[in-house]
């Protein structure tokens, strides 16, 4: 529970960064005041949130998996993390685009953001909840540590209540120079937290090998 | 926009008196601080409050809590301390059976050598994990017992 | 300037400097064995450089010129003292698990923004001190952090901080710089570290960043190395110091660890917003020469900032665009005060705090590797 929270703290300034893109140019070029702005910010919420509880589902179902699969669970998930944390570290260095679902909602939402402008924020949302950015592919990992399927909704509650802290300042902060200086944040937040992840993936590894 | 300007000069005149007030008062202002707080050492680092104390006669044994303090809740592993003072006093070898958690069941022999400030343990309780170290402190020795969580 | 004029200001300097003689006496020399007279020498050679250093400030208008000599060597001195005290204390600058438990390290200022989310949660100090340690204990060193984050905001980072004193140094060994362009993103690294470590050390409950990454632990005390993990984080820190500290800061003549990398300049960066003193820049007279963007020791400004007539939030308040600026068109500014009036009032209002800081605390290294030399030159040994 904590876990998932403190997950999402620590990666909530990159999903940010990620989601951002997605999100802003939305909301500037929507909202009008600072009341609507929220409004569409909730649905946008919503979505993810929603987004995030079918992947806890499936976290979950791929944990139970991976249990059957073997019984040296230590050191695979010890290696996933290495391969992620090399990933966050790829995606917070390099130049690399928005692997953001909602990113390939472009042409498609254009013409919901005409028919149906209520429902296309949670949709974005939506969307964004089930992309497959890093913080996010971890969170993926640690929830699917879990044993039942309420632990890992939970988790995943928990590290959407960690992401979402960074969001709600977002009507305030919409402004050009910030977003990209944000950005720079999240993306160098990921780059630091890839070291963390890299160093407990190396003694999951260790741990296993040493009691095997 | 005149009451502005004064605000802003009184804050930075008052500003003159946080430093002084800083130094002058860091004495009481950090007592204060600790009063209002409860703040206190992280029991990872200070061994937890003590529990109990067993007299050996030219020494005391003292038991410390178990720690397993987590942010939130506890955690799956943690240690607990025992220590001997004072040091002058101790004999060269101490054999001890410890019962950590006061249930009146014996969890843990340990036997310590004091010169060498080495220590084997052995659990008879499986939450008992392993040693994890011997130190000397500077008016005491320390022993730190890995165990874990129910 | 007349021979009339220059009487004038002379006099009007040294009664701006009295109040700093005052404070300086009563805080800086109350408490010092003065009877001892291998103390009483240092202690009268800091008393009189702390004044000058004020009195220089006050006459000739210049704050980064006075402000940086006695920073840096007040950094310098730290070192000396401090690394002479634990070779008295401890016999070695390595730090054992022993010295944790027994709470024997004297509170790094740098921790804080660590220990805060524990310390909420759990009532408890993730560090490996005593709260009222004779030596920096716990308690007295968050007071002090807390009194001078509110009356000078990250001024902390030019007037104070030991560490930025020595990135300041080797940044001034700089005659001309052989990199210039650094990109702007990097300025977001600290934040991304201080994320990091809070979150590291709220997760494990213990301070991270000393752990890891602290560079200055070169310089004052490191854990013992016992294990690959230990010689890991020596390797870490000392090419972190000899990178950010000494290198990068000669090369391109800025303070690149203070501001590329450590997180607690950041975090005071947040105190700048509720501080009342500011830097400004005068529209009218900028000529847009770019000078003081390019010298800002700290990257603290931008071409937006500038034409916005401000400093980015990161601004150390060391004073040296005010001083190189051709036109004068940059001051100390007072918030909530109007613009580019009275700017000699709120230079001197905004020098009483930080210098009196500086002092007590600047002041007392100097006081102290002084001590240390002297003791050397005597009996030839700087400890007992
Ligand atoms: S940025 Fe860090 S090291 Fe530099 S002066 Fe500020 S606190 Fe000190
Ligand atoms: S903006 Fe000016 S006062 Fe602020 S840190 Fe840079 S040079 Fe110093």
């Amino acid at each position: 529970m904590l876990q998932g929270f403190l997950l999402g703290l620590s990666t909530g300034a990159t999903c940010l960064a990620y989601c951002a893109p997605v999100l802003f140019p939305y909301l500037l070029g929507e909202a009008k005041s600072i009341r609507q702005t929220a409004w569409t910010l909730s649905r946008f919420m919503l979505g993810r949130l929603l987004g995030y509880l079918v992947f806890a589902v499936f976290a979950w179902l791929t944990g139970n998996y991976l249990n059957t699969l073997t019984d040296r669970r230590e050191m695979l998930i010890g290696f996933i993390y290495i391969l992620l944390a090399t990933l966050l570290l790829w995606y917070g260095l390099g130049q690399t685009s928005v692997p953001c679902a909602a990113g390939s909602l472009r042409g498609f939402a254009a013409t919901l953001a005409q028919e149906r402008p209520a429902l296309f924020p949670l949709l974005l949302g939506l969307f964004t909840g089930l992309n497959l950015c890093p913080p996010f592919l971890l969170a993926f990992i640690a929830a699917g540590e879990n044993s039942t399927l309420g632990h890992s909704l939970l988790f995943f509650l928990s590290f959407f209540a960690g992401t979402a802290l960074f969001f709600l300042p977002a009507p305030l902060l919409g402004l050009g120079k910030n977003v990209s200086q944000l950005k720079n944040v999240g993306r160098l937040a990921a780059a630091v937290m890839s070291v963390y992840y890299f160093y407990s993936g190396l003694l999951l590894l260790w741990g296993g090998m040493i009691s095997s | 926009m005149r009451l502005q300007a004064l605000f802003g000069y009184s804050a930075a005149v008052l500003t003159l008196i946080v430093a002084l007030a800083t130094f002058i008062g860091m004495n009481s202002f950090s007592h204060k601080l600790v009063d209002v707080t409860g703040l206190k050492i992280s029991p990872w680092f200070s061994g937890g409050e003590i529990l109990g104390t067993i007299d050996r006669g030219s020494y005391k044994i003292l038991k410390h809590r178990a720690v397993f303090d987590g942010l939130i809740g506890q955690k799956a592993e943690g240690f607990v301390q025992i220590d001997f003072s004072p040091t002058a006093d101790l004999p060269d070898r101490i054999n001890e059976k410890i019962d950590f958690d006061l249930d009146g069941k014996i969890d843990f022999a340990l036997e310590y050598d004091v010169v060498a400030n080495t220590a084997v343990i052995t659990a008879y309780n499986p939450r008992v994990l392993s040693l994890a170290g011997c130190y000397v402190l500077k008016e005491r020795r320390a022993v730190r017992v890995s165990l874990r969580n129910e | 300037m007349n021979a009339f004029a220059a009487n004038r200001e002379w006099k009007k300097a040294l009664l701006f400097s009295l109040p700093m003689l005052l404070i300086s006496g009563l805080l800086f020399l109350s408490g010092k064995p003065l009877t001892n007279p291998a103390k009483l020498a240092p202690a009268v050679i800091t008393f009189l450089f702390i004044n000058i250093t004020f009195f220089c400030m006050i006459y000739t208008g210049q704050t980064h010129k006075y402000r940086s000599r006695f920073f840096i060597l007040a950094s310098l001195l730290f070192v000396v003292s401090f690394i002479a005290n634990l070779i008295e204390v401890r016999g070695t600058m390595e730090l054992s698990a022993a010295n944790m438990l027994d709470g024997e390290t004297p509170l790094c200022p740098l921790v804080i923004p660590m220990l805060i989310i524990p310390a909420a949660l759990t009532h408890t100090i993730i560090f490996p001190g005593s709260l009222f340690a004779a030596h920096a204990g716990v308690a007295p060193m968050l007071v002090l952090w807390l009194g001078f984050s509110l009356a000078v905001g990250r001024g902390w980072c030019s007037w104070i901080c030991f560490f930025g004193g020595m990135d300041e140094g080797f940044s001034r060994l700089c005659r001309k710089p052989k990199i210039t362009a650094v990109d702007s993103k990097w300025t977001a690294l600290p934040w991304a570290v201080l994320l990091g470590i809070v979150l590291t050390s709220a997760a494990t409950l213990s301070p991270t960043y000393c752990a890891w990454l602290c560079p200055f632990k070169t310089v004052t005390e490191f854990p013992a190395i016992e294990s690959a993990k230990t010689a890991l984080q020596a390797v870490i820190f000392s090419s972190l110091f000899i990178g950010l500290v000494v290198v990068l800061p000669i090369l391109t003549g800025r303070r690149t660890q203070c501001s590329l990398f450590c997180p607690f300049g950041a975090f005071q960066s947040l105190f700048n917003k509720i501080n009342i003193f500011a830097v400004r820049i005068n529209r009218a007279d900028c000529v847009n020469c770019n000078l003081c963007l390019q010298k800002c020791p700290t990257f603290s400004l931008d071409e937006q900032s500038l034409q916005a007539g401000k400093t980015l939030l990161s601004c150390t308040k060391c004073g040296k665009c005010i001083d190189i600026c051709p036109k004068k068109a940059i001051a100390f500014h007072i918030k909530g005060t109007p613009l580019h009036l009275n700017l000699q009032t709120a230079r001197v209002l905004y020098l009483y705090p930080a210098f009196t800081f500086a002092a007590v605390i600047g002041g007392g290294c100097i006081y102290g590797g002084l001590e240390r030399i002297f003791r050397l030159a005597v009996t030839g040994s700087m400890i007992h």
